[in-house]
């Protein structure tokens, strides 16, 4: 290879665009975290999705469910108040409204975390109207009802009605009676988590009801409500 | 017997040649990038799904097959008439005992073919990556490929029609914007019925009726949660798709023998 000015001006041009390109790209690092998006996401609402996502919707909803999820984990590395998760869980569950997982571990974080109970029962009612047959939905319904409201009435009469629909285990029918035989007992919070960890074979489901768990006995409330 | 003969050789060597053009055109590779792009997905993206990873492979594998098939179709299909057309060998073709009729259909089958082919390579892959992530298999999944593939071929109907006709770019546009439709003209009943008065209430049922329903043949939904479809879905919406495709390529054809070819 002949070393002509020509090539020479060619390889020095090539040189000086590889140092601008690694020099800008170190540069612009610092704004690789934005607060303030991730702080106003913008969200389009579930039905405008369904919509525009052409005959891909249930791809669309893994993308938003991904995010739900990503969104979880920034709240539980302190990144924010979860502000977004409520909208996040309605898109996921307006495009996909066959996703149970989603209902129901939707649920018990807006129940949990952001202390919203009557919005995470809201979730799991539009799951039972979009999966009348599904027995998932009233058995994380009656739980809630017995961890939040205490109201063992209610917490039996959706665990009953769990049990005796299509694919219901044993164990759904266990919780009923374990729940009627509670009635007007001051259990502890801890313990019906416990409870719920036994009866639950979701790995994720449990994995969140050990973080309550820890969360109680932190607070040294022991969690007895009546 | 032989009357049929006379058009199936024909169409079948044309078909013979689309197919060894879309070969020379390394098409299969598609199927392998989707392969590697399946199975790395699925590995990668598993831990993101948080107790949805059978649901999340699913979904991935059963829109990649619907993407890259359609996707194919209009990067290949477009670009073909105009390439014969301008190389000269479209007028030497139709010199032969050929007729206008039998070039489109063989273009049609040859295209169909090897875009089927590739889809069912990528199917095969996509089983392989459900079993070794123990996803479970179900009848709903073979019939929501099944009717993808019925998609590709009205698409390729379309594509073959706007090509007799227009250029490759306009064929490209026209093709996306008709299967984009296709997906959302069943909303053009819902806003006729809202907004509409007894006009545009007919305007949109004409619409309606005469965009081809894609959403007749997506049952991703269903094959994802294993939902049943209702008895005599499969056979009607096949036959709906076979009239379709026939009555664009019939129409394709008349507008193909009115055409002046140089």
């Amino acid at each position: 290879m002949r070393f002509s000015r020509k090539n020479l001006l060619i390889g020095s041009l090539g040189l000086f665009l590889m140092v601008g390109l690694v020099f800008s790209t170190a540069q612009s690092q610092r704004y690789r975290y934005r607060p303030e998006l991730s702080e106003s996401l913008y969200l389009p609402s579930g039905k405008l999705l369904k919509e525009i996502s052409l005959g891909y919707r249930q791809f669309v909803a893994d993308l938003v469910w991904f995010s739900a999820v990503q969104y979880y984990g920034e709240y539980r590395r302190e990144d924010h108040d979860l502000r977004y998760f409520i909208s996040l869980i309605d898109i996921v569950t307006t495009l996909d409204p066959h996703f149970i997982f989603a209902y129901t571990f939707g649920a018990v974080v807006v129940s949990e975390d952001l202390e919203a109970f009557s919005q995470g029962i809201a979730i799991l009612k539009k799951g039972m109207s979009n999966n009348p047959t599904n027995w998932e939905l009233p058995f994380e319904i009656g739980f809630l009802n017995m961890i939040h409201t205490r109201d063992m009435d209610v917490a039996a009469r959706y665990f009953d009605l769990s049990s005796r629909l299509p694919g219901a285990p044993e164990r759904a029918k266990r919780f009923a009676a374990y729940v009627y035989s509670l009635s007007g007992d001051a259990t502890s919070s801890i313990e019906l988590w416990e409870k719920y960890k036994e009866y639950t074979d979701n790995p994720y489901l449990k994995e969140l009801a050990d973080r309550y768990i820890a969360r109680l006995k932190a607070s040294g409330q022991g969690g007895v409500r009546r | 017997m032989q009357r049929v003969d006379r058009f199936a050789i024909p169409t079948l060597t044309i078909a013979r040649y689309v197919v060894k053009g879309y070969i020379k055109e390394r098409i299969f590779l598609v199927a392998l990038i989707f392969a590697f792009a399946l199975m790395v997905a699925s590995y990668l993206l598993s831990p993101l799904a948080v107790g949805a990873q059978g649901k999340v492979i699913t979904d991935i594998g059963l829109a990649a097959i619907s993407i890259l098939g359609i996707t194919l179709v209009v990067l290949l299909g477009a670009s073909s008439f105009s390439r014969e057309r301008s190389g000269g060998i479209l007028a030497s073709i139709l010199a032969k005992p050929v007729s206008r009729i039998e070039f489109i259909m063989g273009k049609y089958v040859g295209t169909i073919v090897s875009v089927s082919a590739v889809m069912l390579i990528m199917a095969c892959v996509f089983m392989l990556v459900m079993v070794t992530s123990n996803t479970p298999i179900h009848g709903m999944i073979f019939t929501s490929v099944y009717l993808s593939v019925l998609e590709m071929g009205m698409v390729t109907a379309l594509m073959t029609l706007f090509s007799s006709f227009t250029s490759p770019m306009l064929c490209a546009f026209f093709t996306v914007c008709i299967f984009v439709c296709g997906h959302l003209s069943k909303n053009l009943l819902e806003f006729a019925e809202v907004f509409g008065g007894a006009g545009f209430k007919l305007v949109a049922q004409i619409g309606y009726y005469v965009l081809p329903n894609f959403s007749f043949l997506n049952v991703r939904t269903e094959a994802v949660h294993a939902l049943p479809l209702p008895d005599g879905y499969v056979l009607s919406v096949s036959i709906y798709a076979l009239f379709y495709t026939l009555v664009v390529l019939f129409l394709g054809g008349v507008i193909f023998r009115s055409r002046d070819i140089e």
